[in-house]
């Protein structure tokens, strides 16, 4: 378990993470979310020991990244936003050498080589050089050098950054995959469609602030109180909006052009149906009528203000 | 697990199953790259025996008293050949290791595993240093040919070989150190080159100097000139008389090798590691002990009357060291932030608060150490002592000076580079130029007393020869007590100035 309290990162008056503090267990996948500059870096930082906090904790299964920072190297798996691969060294090279630097002993590192090599579906590519790998295939095998010493924790900065949409797509199922597998997985991204696909929790973060965190659908409730309903007709729209105003529990209604009407809605569901079968009753033609679902654009949008420092 | 099983354990993995040495193993022997280097090489060797060979033989008869002269040159030049070798290949090597890894970003994924920053250096230098080494090696046929021929011992070759993979070792540690400082890989090969270039003429300086001003009988001659690559004719067999024992001078120059490269990876470690960490620790801790035992080795050298000037002598090198120790500022990731002005733990942590007890501690080292060495000399400790106080409390007052100039530049400016630049300036036109320009004036005036050196009286200590030590004193301490005063003043408005910082704005 991953237990961040009150992390900060400060520079002489400059305080690029303020207080952040988040739980994460086995199995989570952590959409970090954030404009460039936001602090997500600087925290992925400091998870992986590489940044001294200023002030605050984080332990991960009881190693402390400030106490125990060799420990909690041994449980993590740190992917940054840049390769930084060895053009001259062949693919099963570059992952013996880490192998080596984990330790992993030498009789095992071929089967373990193998294994990762498998996961990221490099395999055919073990005899290549770095060099000539795809940009995709770079990123792949900077996530197969992470995982040689099966960590407990990975953390993922902007993974997908420069892949093209198939590349994305790999990666994005190879990410999910990991978390079955019960890793604990941090990924920073500003692409925010891209973190809601196989993210289970996600934090925003902006101004080094961790802005909120929790399940995704948690976190869209939070933001969003009441149901938010679209309706179009096939004309009347106006007259319409004048009539659904007077219902219960509708507590506002914007008309959309001439055919459209939003309603903010604090029924439930069959409040919800009722309303549309009461149109339809009163001779409304409606040609469409659902509920809009927030997504984390919208949650990002509405609880940041784009600013950075 | 006992601490000494760790402790094996831990050399073990650094010096025998480096990950980073098996790695560039792999790409530095990787191709035809290096069989071709390694064929040039003996090419030039086995071609420059022959040509001697040749030449040698086209002479006809000649005594045997000659050939030995002609087999001895040829010896010696194959021996200055493979010091050139060393000299060059070894900084060409190390000093683009860690700039390089810093430039591709790869230092981040390494430090983000669980290896200590020793681990990685130690396998670095083993990396560069094995391939200067096996030149070395490769060489060795041709070299015995010169004892088959008779022109050298096996002890020479050997001891030679000894000693140029001593010089090997230091220089590559050198390199490293400086390649972990460095920006661009550039710029860490040209201070390199420069540092080397320093060592070469040190050795070769000290070693000519202190062999003529020892005059010994025999094969005793200074340790230095086995660390003089271009020397080694002379280092054959020479031997250093400490007390009755005679100890061979590459087992000296060996434990040089050792005790220099070990501060050059603890510098190096320092730098890549965080403030705080082990290695700066044990890094202060080794400066501080060398200090003491070169001011001990020098005060017995010497084991004159002169100890006033020792530690004022000794502690001038200290500005290689003294911006890095001494400045901070606010442009690098690390923490150097100003956290009060005078903190003996932060001396030993080495955090700006430290930079001043850590210098007035090398200081007191120094005093120490040369008196010592002078008693052990002499017998006589502590010599004049009253005297000596007046110019120690001038070297205190230079180096709190100087302390104070490198904090007043660091509140001034943001970086942490500018001060330190603006530092090593300052002491150059207060200290440097107006000592060179003094030097010249005592040493070619027949009378010192002819000597009007008024305007730069707060320099006196360090030319004792134009003043007696009891007439210089007052002036010693004179100016010592005003350059600690005015050390203190600049050193407290630059702790203001540095804890009320402007606003810096957000971008």
């Amino acid at each position: 378990m991953l237990d961040v309290k009150q992390l900060c990162k400060d520079y002489s008056g400059l305080q690029a993470v303020q207080g952040v503090s988040f739980q994460l267990h086995p199995g989570d996948v952590f959409g970090f979310i954030g404009s460039n500059g936001a602090g997500k870096t600087t925290t992925i930082r400091m998870l992986a020991t590489l940044l001294e906090p200023t002030s605050g904790t984080a332990t991960l299964n009881g190693a402390d990244i400030q106490r125990d920072p060799m420990e909690v190297r041994r449980q993590i798996g740190y992917m940054p936003d840049f390769f930084g691969l060895y053009d001259d060294l062949k693919v099963w090279e570059y992952l013996d050498f880490f192998a080596g630097i984990y330790r992993v002993p030498p009789r095992e590192r071929p089967q373990v080589i193998d294994n990762v090599l498998e996961l990221t579906d490099l395999t055919v590519k073990r005899q290549a050089y770095v060099q000539t790998l795809s940009r995709g295939m770079q990123q792949r095998l900077c996530l197969a050098r992470c995982l040689v010493h099966d960590p407990a924790m990975l953390l993922l900065d902007e993974p997908a950054s420069g892949l093209d949409p198939r590349a994305r797509a790999e990666l994005k199922e190879l990410i999910a995959e990991l978390g079955r597998m019960g890793k604990i997985v941090i990924v920073s991204s500003h692409i925010l469609p891209e973190l809601a696909d196989f993210c289970n929790t996600v934090g925003i973060i902006e101004r080094g602030e961790l802005l909120a965190w929790g399940p995704v659908d948690t976190i869209i409730r939070q933001i969003q109180a009441h149901r938010s309903i679209m309706i179009r007709m096939l004309e009347r729209g106006p007259e319409a909006a004048e009539f659904v105003s007077r219902l219960p529990s509708v507590l506002a209604v914007t008309p959309r052009g001439s055919h459209e009407i939003q309603i903010e809605y604090a029924g439930d569901l069959e409040g919800q149906a009722e309303i549309l079968a009461t149109l339809v009753r009163d001779g409304y033609r409606v040609t469409d009528f659902r509920e809009e679902q927030a997504d984390l654009e919208d949650v990002f949008l509405r609880l940041t203000t784009g600013a950075v420092q | 697990m006992s601490i000494v099983a760790g402790w094996l354990l831990r050399n073990k993995e650094a010096y025998l199953t480096n990950a980073s040495t098996a790695r560039d193993f792999r790409s530095q022997l990787r191709g035809n790259r290096p069989l071709l280097l390694w064929g040039t090489y003996l090419f030039i060797l086995i071609g420059f025996g022959t040509l001697f060979y040749a030449v040698t033989s086209s002479e006809g008869t000649m005594s045997v008293a000659s050939l030995q002269r002609e087999l001895q040159g040829f010896y010696n030049t194959i021996m200055n050949m493979l010091g050139l070798m060393v000299v060059v290949v070894a900084p060409a090597l190390t000093a683009t290791t860690i700039v390089s890894e810093r430039q591709k970003r790869s230092l981040d994924l390494i430090f983000s595993a669980p290896v200590s920053t020793k681990y990685y250096l130690v396998g670095k230098m083993i990396s560069s240093y094995r391939y200067t080494w096996m030149l070395l090696v490769l060489s060795l046929p041709v070299t015995s040919v010169c004892v088959v021929l008779g022109g050298a011992t096996w002890t020479d070759v050997l001891t030679g070989y000894a000693n140029l993979s001593f010089i090997g070792i230091i220089l590559t540690s050198i390199a490293l150190a400086l390649s972990t400082v460095a920006i661009k890989p550039v710029s860490a090969i040209v201070w390199s080159y420069f540092a080397t270039f320093f060592v070469v003429m040190f050795t070769w300086t000290m070693a000519s100097f202190l062999s003529f001003a020892s005059m010994r009988s025999g094969r005793e001659l200074p340790f230095l000139v086995s660390l003089s690559p271009f020397n080694q004719l002379n280092a054959a067999g020479a031997y250093t008389q400490i007390g009755w024992v005679q100890i061979p001078n590459f087992v000296l120059a060996g434990l040089t090798a050792l005790l220099v490269s070990r501060i050059m990876l603890l510098g190096a470690s320092s730098v890549l590691s965080p403030f705080g960490a082990l290695d700066t620790k044990s890094l202060r801790v080794h400066g501080l002990v060398y200090m003491f035992v070169v001011a001990v080795g020098v005060g017995s050298a010497l084991g004159s009357g002169s100890t006033h000037i020792l530690y004022t002598w000794i502690t001038f090198p200290l500005i290689a060291i003294v911006p890095i120790i001494t400045c901070f500022g606010w442009d690098l990731e690390k923490k150097f932030w100003p956290d009060g002005w005078f903190s003996i733990r932060a001396a030993i942590v080495g955090t700006p608060a430290g930079g001043l007890p850590y210098l007035l501690g090398l200081l007191a080292g120094a005093f120490l150490g040369s008196n010592l060495g002078v008693g052990l000399a002499t017998m006589d400790v502590f010599p004049d002592l009253h005297l000596q106080l007046c110019y120690l409390t001038w070297a205190l007052g230079l180096w709190a000076f100087i302390w104070a100039i490198g904090r007043g530049c660091s509140s001034l400016y943001n970086g942490v580079k500018t001060a330190r630049t603006l530092q090593a300036v300052f002491f150059l036109v207060f200290l440097t130029v107006p000592s060179a320009a003094v030097s010249m004036i005592v040493a070619f005036t027949s009378q010192p007393g002819l000597v009007d050196p008024t305007p730069l009286w707060y320099l006196m200590p360090l030319y004792p020869l134009g003043l007696p030590l009891a007439e210089g004193a007052p002036g010693a301490l004179a100016w010592g007590l005003l350059m600690l005063l005015a050390a203190l003043y600049i050193g407290r408005k630059a702790e203001h100035r540095a804890r009320n910082p402007k606003p810096r704005g957000r971008k």
